[in-house]
C-alpha cells in the first residue's frame, strides 16, 4: 500500500512537472520555539529549501547537488546532505510541516518527526532530524532511528533525589534484560518477589473469561486472554525456554518510569519488549510495578506483557497496563 | 583508506584501545562470552596464541582476520582486518574494532537469513549502492566484501542516536548504520562490563589530577566571593558541571572549605580538588546484586571513571536538616550512551577530615538510550 502511495505521489510530480518544468513540489516548514526572530526564519528557509530540493531531484526538475547551491546552506552542511543521499533518495511526502524547536545546552536546537521516505529500503519510512545552530543555519540531517536522546532537554523543577532514583531504576531494568540474556535463572529468582503477581496476554482468538477477580476482568479480557502465573509457575516455564533456545537475546525500547502516585518508593516502567531467541521472536509491551521499600535491593511485585499488536492493530501505549490497574 | 594492518602496529593500537576502554573479560578473567562464541565458530585460527594477522580462505578469499590479547593471554579482539593502526587512531578504536568484529561475527553466519535475523535483532543496518542487505541488488553479504580493499575510502560520522561507517571506491559504496548501543559496540553485556570496570577500578594507581585554574574573565560572580566558571546541565538543571572558586588577591582558587560544603563538594567531585588524603570507600553495584568494595583517593576513582569521550556534572546539597552533605556525580558518555553515577551521604565535617573514608555508592553502565520518557 505504502508503495502504491509512493508511486503515485511521485508520478503525480513527475506529472506536474511535464505540464510545466519549472513546478516544484514545495514544503512549507514552519518552526516554533526557535531561540530569536533570525535564527526562526533562517531555519524555516533552510528547511523548506532542503524538502523542496530533495522532491525536485525526485521529479527530475533540478538536480539535488544544483538546488542546494542556490540555497544559504553551508557548504560543509550541503557536502553531509549528499552523503546521505548517495545512501538513498528521500522525499518528505507532506507540504507543510509545523514542529517545536528542542532546545539544546549548546544553544543550537533540532527539530524532528519530518516524515520521508526513503526510496532504496523496502520498508522505510523514516523520521529525519534537523539540526540547527544557536544562529539557525542548517548544521546537520540526519535519519532519526529508534532511540531517544531524551538527555538534550533539561527538565526544571525535579528532585536530584528523584533523578538518582531514575537512573537506579534503569540499572535495575538494564540488569533485569541481561539476565533473561545470560539465562541467569538465579538472579531472576533473586529480584521477582515471592507474591510477584506475572500476567501474559496470549495472543489468542477472542474469549470470555472470568477469572474470578475484578482487577483481571476490567484489564480488558475482550482484547487478549490473560494468563496469571505464580512465582514458581513461571519460574518453571522461564527454566524451559532457557533449556530450549540457543540463545536470548532481549532488548527494550520507549521505556518511560513513572513512581506511584501515593507509594513514593514504588515505580512503574512500562516498555516495549523485542523478544529474541533462537526459535522464536515477538514484540510487546511490558510493565513492571518495582519496589523499592526494601533499600538498596529492589523487588519486582508485578510483571504483565501483551502483544503490541491485536488484529493487525497496534495497541496504544493508553492501553498498555499500568498502575490504574493495580490496587495497592 | 582502507588497509590491511600489520600485527605490530594493530597491537599498538589495540593495546591503547583496550587500556581505554577495558570491555572484554568479565569477573573471572574469562574471554567475553561473544568471543568464545566467535572462537567456537572460526574455521580456522592462527597456530599460536600470539597476536596474529591471517587468512581464513573458509570464511573469504583474499581477507584477513585478526586476534589480540591482552598480557594474560585473554583475548582483547577479533575480527576481519579491515583499518591500519593510524586509521583506528585517527577516527576511533572501538568504533574500528567493533566493525571489524561485526564484519567476522556476519561472516561467521551459516546463512543470508541467519545474518538477516541478526541485523533485525541488533538493529543495524547495511546498504549497497543504496539498497539494503536483503534487496534482490544486494542479496549476499560476500557482494560488499570486494569494498574492503585497500583503495577504498571509509568514514565514520556520527548522527542522531548512532553512527555510519561508510566505506566508497569509485564503483561501489557501502553503508553501515548502527545505534548508539554500548552493548552492541563493545560487545560485553552488563555484567561483563561492569566486572571490567571493577577490575580498572581495582588497578587504579593514577593518584593526581591536573587542574585548571580559568581565567578571572570567565567567572561569574554569584556574590560572597563565590565566582562560578558556567558548565552546562544534565538531565535537570540543578545536576551541572559548573565549578566555584574564591578570589584571594590576584590568585582564583577552587573552593575547597567547611563554611561551603556545597560547592565543596562540586568541586571535589567535578575533579577540580587535588586532595589525595580524601579516600572514598566505594561500594560498586554491579550486575547479580554483587558489590565489591574498593578504597581509592578521589583522584584514582575519576581517573578510572573519566576519559576524552565523557562529561561529568556533579550536584551538591545538605540534607537530614543541613547536618549531612550529599553529592551526585554522574559521568555521561554520549558517544556510546550511558551513565556512571556515583552518590555519597555524609556529615558535613567529614568531607574536610583528612582521616575520614567516605563510603560511596557507584552504578555503572547504566544505558541512556531508548528510554522514552525518564519522568512520566
Amino acid at each position: 500500500m505504502k508503495r502504491f502511495y509512493l508511486f503515485f505521489l511521485i508520478s503525480l510530480l513527475f506529472g506536474l512537472s511535464q505540464i510545466n518544468a519549472r513546478a516544484q513540489f514545495e514544503v512549507k516548514v514552519t518552526i516554533e520555539g526557535a531561540p530569536n526572530s533570525l535564527a526562526k526564519e533562517r531555519s524555516q528557509r533552510e528547511a523548506s529549501q532542503l524538502l523542496t530540493a530533495f522532491s525536485n531531484d525526485i521529479i527530475g526538475v533540478m538536480r539535488l547537488k544544483k538546488s542546494l547551491k542556490e540555497t544559504t546552506i553551508l557548504p560543509e552542511t550541503q557536502n553531509e546532505i549528499l552523503r546521505l543521499w548517495n545512501s538513498s533518495a528521500m522525499l518528505c511526502s507532506v507540504s507543510e510541516i509545523k514542529e517545536q524547536a528542542i532546545q539544546q545546552v549548546n544553544g543550537g536546537y533540532q527539530i524532528r518527526n519530518i516524515p520521508i521516505s526513503m526510496l532504496a529500503a523496502d520498508d522505510d519510512d523514516q523520521d529525519l532530524v534537523l539540526q540547527f545552530d544557536k544562529e539557525g543555519a542548517l548544521i546537520n540531517v540526519s535519519v532519526a532511528i529508534e532511540t531517544h536522546n531524551y538527555n538534550q532537554v533539561i527538565l526544571k523543577g525535579h528532585s536530584v533525589d528523584d533523578m538518582t532514583q531514575r537512573q537506579i531504576i534503569l540499572d535495575f531494568v538494564e540488569n533485569f534484560r541481561t539476565a533473561y540474556n545470560r539465562k541467569d535463572l538465579d538472579y531472576l529468582n533473586m529480584v521477582y518477589s515471592n507474591d510477584a503477581l506475572i500476567i501474559t496476554g496470549r495472543e489468542i482468538k477472542k474469549k470470555d473469561k472470568d477469572y474470578g477477580n475484578a482487577m483481571l476482568s476490567s484489564l480488558g479480557a475482550q482484547k487478549f486472554e490473560y494468563q496469571v502465573q505464580s512465582k514458581a509457575e513461571y519460574m518453571e516455564k522461564l527454566k524451559r525456554i532457557f533449556k530450549k533456545n540457543k540463545y536470548i537475546n532481549i532488548k527494550f525500547e520507549e521505556v518511560t518510569v513513572a513512581r506511584h502516585p501515593k507509594r513514593n518508593k514504588i515505580y512503574g516502567v512500562t516498555l516495549k519488549q523485542y523478544w529474541n531467541t533462537s526459535t522464536y521472536s515477538d514484540v510487546g509491551y511490558l510493565f513492571l510495578m518495582i519496589n523499592f521499600e526494601n533499600g538498596l535491593n529492589p523487588t519486582i511485585e508485578v510483571r504483565t506483557w501483551q502483544p503490541n499488536e491485536y488484529q493487525g492493530r497496534e495497541i496504544a501505549r493508553n492501553e498498555v497496563f499500568s498502575f490504574k490497574n493495580f490496587d495497592l | 583508506m582502507v588497509k590491511w594492518s600489520n600485527s605490530k602496529n594493530v597491537l599498538l593500537a589495540v593495546t591503547i584501545a583496550a587500556i581505554l576502554f577495558p570491555l572484554r573479560l568479565d569477573a573471572t578473567g574469562k574471554a567475553s562470552t561473544r568471543f568464545q562464541r566467535m572462537m567456537e565458530a572460526m574455521p580456522c585460527l592462527p597456530a599460536s596464541e600470539q597476536d596474529s594477522v591471517f587468512p581464513c580462505p573458509q570464511l573469504a578469499s583474499g581477507k584477513q582476520f585478526i586476534i589480540c590479547h591482552d598480557g594474560n593471554g585473554q583475548i582483547t579482539h577479533m575480527g576481519m582486518s579491515v583499518f591500519t593502526d593510524e586509521l583506528k587512531a585517527l577516527s576511533s578504536p572501538v568504533l574500528c574494532n567493533f566493525i571489524e568484529r561485526l564484519m567476522l561475527e556476519v561472516l561467521l553466519m551459516k546463512n543470508e537469513q541467519e545474518r538477516l535475523k541478526f541485523m533485525k535483532e541488533e538493529r543495524f543496518k547495511m546498504m549497497l549502492n543504496g539498497y539494503p542487505y536483503g534487496h534482490q541488488r544486494f542479496r549476499q553479504f560476500s557482494d560488499c566484501l570486494p569494498l574492503f580493499e585497500e583503495t577504498s575510502a571509509s568514514s565514520f560520522k556520527e548522527y542522531d542516536g548512532g553512527y555510519s561507517f561508510n566505506l566508497e571506491n569509485q564503483d561501489a559504496s557501502l553503508v553501515i548504520a548502527f545505534p548508539k548501543d554500548r552493548e552492541l559496540i563493545f560487545g560485553t553485556d552488563k555484567a561483563e562490563q561492569d566486572s571490567a570496570i571493577g577490575e580498572l577500578l581495582a588497578a587504579s594507581t593514577l593518584d593526581r589530577l591536573s587542574i585548571a585554574i580559568p581565567s578571572a574573565q570567565s567567572l561569574r560572580d554569584e556574590g560572597n566571593n563565590i565566582w562560578r566558571l558556567p558548565g552546562s546541565a544534565f538531565l535537570i538543571d540543578s545536576l551541572r558541571s559548573d565549578l566555584f572558586f574564591r578570589k584571594d588577591g590576584n590568585e582564583i582558587k577552587p573552593i575547597f572549605q567547611a563554611d561551603d560544603p556545597i560547592h565543596s563538594v562540586q568541586n571535589l567531585l567535578m575533579g577540580q580538588i587535588d586532595v589525595p588524603r580524601v579516600v572514598l570507600e566505594i561500594n560498586h553495584k554491579q550486575y547479580g546484586l554483587k558489590t565489591p568494595r574498593y578504597r581509592l583517593s578521589v583522584a584514582q576513582t575519576l581517573n578510572a571513571l573519566c576519559d576524552e569521550n565523557t562529561q561529568s556534572f556533579a550536584v551538591g546539597r545538605l540534607v537530614n536538616d543541613g547536618r549531612d552533605i550529599s553529592g551526585v556525580l554522574v559521568i555521561y558518555n554520549p558517544k556510546f550512551q550511558f551513565i556512571n553515577m556515583l552518590m555519597m551521604t555524609i556529615a558535613r565535617e567529614t568531607l574536610f577530615d583528612p582521616t575520614a573514608v567516605i563510603p560511596v555508592y557507584l552504578y555503572t553502565n547504566v544505558p541512556q538510550q531508548n528510554i522514552l520518557n525518564l519522568f512520566e
